[in-house]
């Protein structure tokens, strides 16, 4: 190894011509290499290659991510996984993720899966986790999408440009206080961009049941700890957008707490209130749970000024009176529905359970021009 | 009597129902500017023409509801007043506040 490094005599006089060369030509000399040079250099390549492969883990998204029951399964698996590996990997591995398949995305479940790269962001060693070009999105829509909602931002990336007209987003927004002003934003955003949310009243109710949701995630979300998780106290993300396909707009607050369940079990009601609940809520499972808590017919505060907050978030759909409000929360997923008089309502228990709790408001909108 | 611009002196975003929740929030503002009103006994107008947020049911049971049980309902109107004009937010900031007072007081 020693007899095949050049002298220092004769690596200065390399540097000497290359840096003469520069200066005439303005670009480095081809150097032509023989072919034992060339072996040895692809041989290098490729043992880098192999080393760099090995410190790290890909984890590949599904083609579709979203929550609806056909897809929810394979999108909670991925993030489960993800999940795993953050947290008992050896620490000198790096951890990408693969967003090249994808062909579809509800934003609604981008929250998901935005919040878990703000985690792995917040538990992985710098440079452990980072955005690799080759795993990025190769449907052009999806990367529109990506961008235009700020997903990168969770990466630190801030270039992404979006061209997609169609489709208007309010970008990701993520605190971990009760900080409404993104809510005022997220108004606005509705009103100047798409004309919508005109009446007084409506606003009061938009207001009022994104405001409770955000404050319920700080306040309750995280009571307790998670065993085996590193979550971020008092966080949420709130994102919407309108889909001109459906002609509907979609909102929603996310939570990786502890969910419903616990969070009424773990609740600081009065004795009273808290006994005749918590026979409800134990026998439950979680849709039912969902639905109790949004029925009103779980008394978890004897208190007169306390429990108008869940409220909210129906009245909203009543007052408006052609959308739905979906709330997922572990294996739980109540939704409501309302178009015009007609009132449904929906509770599906699935087996695969997600961290925390995701309101999802989507409202069908008439809109001018 | 104080006049008072909620939004310039207090915050254009009414937050949630208490501090350790997030800023501005309905027990800060009944701790910081309502306590002193009625232990002065000077009435406050205040005006919320300047808000870009409207004011939520957390908010409005912990400053203000809050106060009609301390000091009773009668005291809260004669300390708390709205300024008598058309703008929307505060005719509607009055109807809370009744709604919110009666509220809290109702056995």
């Amino acid at each position: 190894m020693k007899k095949n490094r050049p002298s220092k005599a004769t690596a200065h006089r390399f540097y000497r011509f290359k840096k003469s060369f520069y200066r005439k030509f303005g670009r480095k000399p081809f150097v032509t290499l023989n072919k034992k040079m060339r072996k040895e250099r692809k041989q290098k390549k490729r043992s880098i290659k192999k080393r760099r492969d090995h410190d790290r883990i890909v984890v590949k998204l599904p083609e579709i991510i979203s929550l609806e029951v056909s897809s929810r399964s394979m999108f909670l698996q991925e993030i489960n996984k993800i999940h795993k590996i953050a947290y008992t990997t050896n620490s000198a591995k790096s951890l990408s993720i693969d967003h090249s398949q994808i062909r579809h995305i509800d934003p609604e479940a981008l929250l998901i899966l935005a919040s878990e790269i703000k985690r792995l962001s917040n538990v992985l060693p710098v440079g452990k986790f980072k955005y690799s070009k080759k795993y990025a999105p190769r449907d052009e829509h999806i990367k529109d999408l990506l961008g235009s909602i700020g997903y990168w931002n969770h990466f630190n990336i801030t270039t992404a440009k979006h061209t997609d007209l169609t489709k208007e987003y309010f970008q990701i927004h993520h605190d971990t206080k009760s900080v409404f002003q993104a809510v005022a934003d997220m108004r606005d955003f509705f009103e100047d961009k798409l004309s919508f949310l005109p009446s007084g009243d409506l606003t009061e109710t938009f207001d009022n049941a994104l405001t409770e949701a955000i404050a319920n995630a700080v306040e309750h979300a995280y009571k307790g700890s998670i065993s085996g998780s590193n979550t971020i106290p008092g966080a949420w993300w709130i994102a919407g957008h309108f889909d001109p396909g459906s002609n509907e707009l979609v909102f929603g607050c996310y939570d990786h707490g502890i969910g419903i369940r616990e969070s009424l079990l773990m609740h600081e009601g009065d004795r009273i209130a808290r006994w005749s609940h918590l026979t409800k809520v134990r026998v439950k499972k979680d849709a039912e749970v969902i639905k109790l808590l949004l029925s009103q017919k779980l008394k978890t505060n004897n208190k007169r000024d306390r429990g108008y907050g869940t409220q909210q978030f129906i009245k909203l759909i009543d007052n408006y009176g052609h959308g739905s409000l979906d709330v997922y929360s572990k294996s739980g997923h109540y939704r409501i529905s309302k178009d015009g008089l007609q009132k449904k309502d929906i509770i599906r228990n699935h087996n695969e359970a997600m961290d925390g709790t995701l309101i999802v408001w989507k409202m069908k909108v008439e809109r001018e021009g | 009597m104080r006049k008072y611009n909620f939004a310039r002196e207090y915050s254009p975003y009414p937050g949630p129902r208490t501090e350790n929740i997030g800023p501005f929030s309905g027990a800060r503002f009944k701790k910081e500017v309502l306590d002193p009103q009625f232990a002065s006994n000077v009435p406050i107008e205040i005006d919320v023409s300047g808000i870009r947020l409207s004011f939520g049911p957390s908010f409005m049971s912990e400053a203000f509801g809050k106060c009609a049980e301390q000091y009773t309902k009668k005291r809260l109107f004669e300390i708390v007043r709205v300024p008598e004009n058309d703008d929307p937010r505060n005719k509607r900031f009055k109807e809370l506040l009744k709604e919110y007072a009666d509220r809290a007081t109702k056995k």
